[in-house]
């Protein structure tokens, strides 16, 4: 199995088409959404970003990319890179966001991957998403899509109710981030599967160059979390959690799947206690994934 | 030979109540005569115990068994309620003006109606009997304790020959009663009307069919030991009977019934004050069912044989609505419910020799119950159930009851009976149905097993001419015993619940039922009767008294004849709960007296007879809880009830 991707510097990723050669075609797993298609710089190819969901929003999106129309040679690689351009004091700053997958790519499609947007599209901040296929570290086409990215907002005001979970890790500049996937696309009553992608965001080296390019910060999975799990119902009125969870566990680069029953609808915690080796980087008294449904 | 235990001798029917059963039969409701409510009626009885959560709505217990374990048959039907805390059992929706009679049946006899471990309720209803042209009653009551009316309105004619219909209605509105320390017992108001309308038709002189609509609607129905009241309870009843009687031939009778009730109940929180969390939270309740009946009778035997079918959907959810703010919440607690049975009832009554019969009795239910709602399985889910669909159930019974008469004086009857009973679909498939009594949510175990029991039963009865005297005894040996047991596993979800239940079967449980009888007529206006219970019952598994084994009570009742004017004397003392079943929330309380005296006086008026009636309930103003009163709600303060009622 290929390594999932992280960012490095400049975040671009690098995805090799399957070498299968047989004249069938692989079957790409097709989202339901389309939510924007461009055009190639050159005007040949035509590329869809398709989601789960209607929406791209904060948190963990489930995207792939598709061609439509002109096939694209085949034996490349796909490079994505999500960038987030805010405008501070007259001077764009730019930031990207992890993601992993993409693990079935052809020269059709990149296959599905997972985005987690840390932040929403604001007024001062908008997402794009560079999109490449090169084929021996040549470009074929580049993309550029503008995206919109939905805010989560919940009608329980407590600052702790995450879509994302950022926490420091111990000293230096580096963060946790985890996001979380309901496997069937939502959360209901009931058991749920869910996924928690967690990374380590690391600094961009270089500092103070201010000219808004090119040093972006990088994004690491992380595969050796402990993670204790405790579904909650936090309203006044509830203060009570479910019976019969699953705490999430490693499944793959970066992911850990888990098991939250929900015993009715209405804002759920999942409230999280992490870990790796001695280190413990989040209690549950501190942030937590929050969904009301 | 008959002992008249309480007479209204003014009327030109008589009602007596016939010793010739041993057990004294109680069931008759006494003629035109509907003041008391079903409640009060229950209440009254020797045979039977009263769970109360307020003024109206009391839950029926036959010697210590309840819900799942007794069977309700209203003039035939299943009916089962729709509630999912037991705010309306089914005999909330029934009024005395429209009952020929409540019997309540026990042994061999309560297996006719349903898999019954106690006992069967079993209400039969006023049908026109086409003996009079035109019938009309009306009769007003008002207490003062709740400034409460009660009215209800018959009215009974006969169209043709062959047919007759009978119209009868009831109103009833009270408010919070006081207690015996004249203290406002909040929240214990009710509100009902039923409308029922009966009809026979004589297809010829040994066929007849029968039809009844009934509806009842509660309002405003006030539970003060639960944490919501209701709204509205409404229920739509309706059957179609066909009766046939065979001179000759190989059977002697036939009947048959088709029947359908629905069941809507909504509860209430829009009047508590301080609630944790405004609910919404409906209920349904839909019955259809058929049964034939044929008997044959020969010399020395009486059979019957009955097949019964009914499908029972239940669905009950819950919308909460966030104090906070937030989003609002919602759960199934009856994910849709069905339950289809198919039963088979063989009965024999056999005369072994003049002074010995044996009854036999051989019921076999086969049950399929199905949670049907995606989301409520969804639910189960979180408790790692599973349900892909119906489970199937066999249950039933087999009694055999001996009776002797050693000779003129001296009658007695020992029964034994095995019964096997599945469990309810609280029991099954409930879902975090709080208890207020317990304060425990219940959790409903889908894999449950049937629970057995063995019961013995021995009465004794001597009579003379002008007395009689005896006892009854009832040992019953549990095993698979369904019971909330503590799941620590588990969060509560009503707030102020001290945890979670979920139902279990549990190792051996015991219940016992002890009861003397006597009455004396010291002449033909002055007669006594007294009756004395005592029950007790334990759970091993939970090292705790069953719940709702009735402390020593005694139940006199005096009735006195003089010129035109009837009046009975009623007192009944009780030792109070001793030994309360505390694991399920009962609670100890005082030993208490109970005086109710009643008059009534006839006033002759050309071609109608009017009736003037009083009735002081609680003469000492005793102030009492009884003994499986929830929450120790007290019993109401001194009544006085003032009566008329006017018949053409
Ligand atoms: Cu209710």
């Amino acid at each position: 199995m290929k390594n999932i991707f992280l960012a490095l510097f400049l975040s671009i990723v690098l995805f090799a088409c399957n070498e299968d050669n047989s004249s069938i075609e692989p079957e790409q797993p097709i989202l339901e959404y389309a939510i924007a298609s461009e055009k190639d710089e050159a005007n040949t190819y035509t590329l869809t970003l398709r989601s789960s969901k209607a929406n791209l929003h904060e948190g963990v999106n489930n995207v792939a990319f598709v061609t439509e129309g002109d096939t694209l040679p085949e034996g490349g690689e796909w490079k994505i890179l999500p960038k987030m351009h805010m405008q501070m004091e007259g001077m764009t700053h730019m930031h990207s966001t992890p993601f992993l997958g993409f693990d079935e790519a052809d020269n059709h499609a990149s296959g599905i991957g997972q985005i987690l947007f840390l932040m929403p599209t604001v007024e001062m901040g908008s997402w794009t998403l560079e999109v490449s296929y090169l084929l021996e570290d040549e470009s074929i086409a580049d993309w550029t899509f503008e995206i919109q990215v939905d805010a989560i907002e919940f009608l329980a005001q407590d600052p702790t109710f995450k879509t994302v979970v950022r926490v420091p890790m111990g000293d230096g500049d580096e963060t946790l981030i985890m996001g979380y996937n309901f496997t069937a696309g939502e959360p209901a009553m009931g058991r749920n599967e869910y996924e928690v992608l967690a990374f380590k965001r690391m600094q961009a080296m270089d500092h103070g160059h201010g000219d808004g390019h090119g040093h972006l910060e990088t994004y690491m999975p992380l595969n050796d979390l402990t993670i204790k799990s405790t579904p909650f119902m936090p309203d006044p009125s509830m203060n009570h959690g479910s019976p019969n969870n699953t705490d999430p566990s490693f499944v793959s680069e970066g992911k850990y799947v888990g098991i939250a029953n929900f015993t009715m609808t209405g804002g759920w915690q999942i409230k999280m206690n992490v870990s790796e080796g001695e280190n413990t980087y989040l209690t549950e008294e501190g942030q937590s994934f929050y969904t009301e449904f | 030979m008959l002992i008249p235990f309480y007479t209204t001798a003014q009327d030109k029917k008589i009602t007596t109540y016939h010793l010739s059963e041993v057990t004294i039969s109680h069931d008759t409701i006494p003629s035109e005569n509907y003041l008391l409510s079903v409640d009060d009626y229950m209440n009254q009885r020797n045979d039977l115990q009263v769970v109360k959560r307020g003024g109206f709505a009391f839950e029926p217990i036959i010697e210590g068994f309840t819900d799942g374990q007794i069977a309700v048959s209203i003039d035939g039907m299943r009916v089962f309620g729709a509630c999912t805390d037991k705010m309306d059992p089914a005999t909330s929706y029934l009024e005395p003006v429209n009952l020929k009679k409540l019997s309540v049946l026990k042994e061999n006899e309560s297996q006719m109606y349903g898999t019954a471990l106690g006992g069967t309720i079993m209400a039969e209803m006023r049908y026109p009997d086409l003996s009079k042209s035109l019938e009309v009653g009306v009769q007003t009551a008002y207490s003062s304790n709740s400034n409460g009316f009660d009215g209800n309105l018959y009215v009974e004619k006969t169209i043709s020959d062959q047919w007759g219909i009978r119209y009868s209605g009831a109103y009833r509105k009270h408010d919070s009663y006081t207690d015996g320390n004249n203290e406002l017992v909040k929240y214990t108001q009710y509100e009902k009307m039923n409308h029922t309308l009966t009809s026979t038709y004589k297809l010829s002189t040994t066929e007849k069919l029968t039809a009844l609509l009934m509806y009842d609607h509660g309002m405003d129905i006030g539970y003060p030991a639960l944490n919501m009241d209701v709204g509205s309870a409404k229920a739509l009843m309706g059957n179609i009977g066909y009766t046939k009687h065979y001179d000759k031939g190989f059977i002697n009778h036939l009947e048959a019934k088709v029947y359908y009730n629905d069941i809507k109940h909504v509860m209430d929180d829009s009047k508590r004050e301080n609630v944790a969390i405004r609910m919404d939270m409906p209920g349904l309740s839909q019955t259809l069912g058929a049964w034939v009946s044929v008997n044959r009778k020969t010399n020395n035997h009486k059979l019957t044989l009955k097949g019964d079918f009914y499908s029972n959907h239940l669905f009950a959810d819950m919308t909460m609505y966030s104090p906070s703010g937030g989003v609002n919440m919602y759960m199934l607690t009856w994910g849709d419910i069905r339950r289809n049975s198919f039963a088979t009832n063989f009965q024999d009554e056999w005369k072994l020799d003049p002074r010995l019969t044996l009854l036999t009795n051989l019921r076999l239910e086969w049950a399929s119950t199905n949670l049907q709602n995606e989301l409520g399985r969804k639910q189960l889910e979180t408790m790692n159930y599973f349900i892909d669909g119906p489970r199937s159930d066999l249950s039933g019974s087999f009694s055999a009851l001996f009776k002797y008469k050693l000779n003129s004086s001296i009658e007695s009857k020992f029964g034994i009976s095995y019964t096997s009973r599945m469990p309810s679909a609280s029991e099954l498939y409930g879902f975090y149905l709080f208890n207020a009594n317990d304060r425990f949510d219940y959790l409903g175990t889908p894999d449950l097993k049937n629970e057995k029991v063995i019961s013995f039963d021995f009465t004794l009865r001597y009579h003379q001419e002008n007395w009689q005297i005896g006892a009854r005894g009832r040992a019953s040996f549990i095993k698979d015993y369904i019971v909330g047991v503590v799941n620590e596993n588990y969060d509560s979800m009503t707030s102020g619940a001290l945890g979670v239940k979920t139902y279990q079967n549990v190792e051996g449980a015991t219940s016992t039922h002890f009861e003397v009888f006597a009455g004396v007529a010291f002449s033909k206006q002055l007669n006594y009767n007294l009756n004395l219970v005592h029950e007790n019952g334990y759970i091993d598994a939970l090292h705790s008294p069953m719940p709702y084994q009735r402390p020593l009570t005694i139940k006199n009742k005096l009735s006195y004849q003089l010129q035109k004017l009837t009046s009975s004397f009623y007192y009944e003392y009780s030792v109070g709960m001793q030994s309360p079943s505390e694991a399920l929330g009962e609670q100890k309380t005082d030993p208490y007296h109970l005086v109710n005296v009643d008059f009534s006086y006839p006033v002759k008026l050309k071609n109608s007879r009017l009736y003037l009636e009083l009735g002081v309930h609680n003469l000492l103003n005793s102030y009492y809880i009884d003994p499986f009163s929830w929450n120790g709600i007290p019993n109401s303060g001194r009544n006085i009830k003032t009566s008329i009622r006017f018949i053409i």
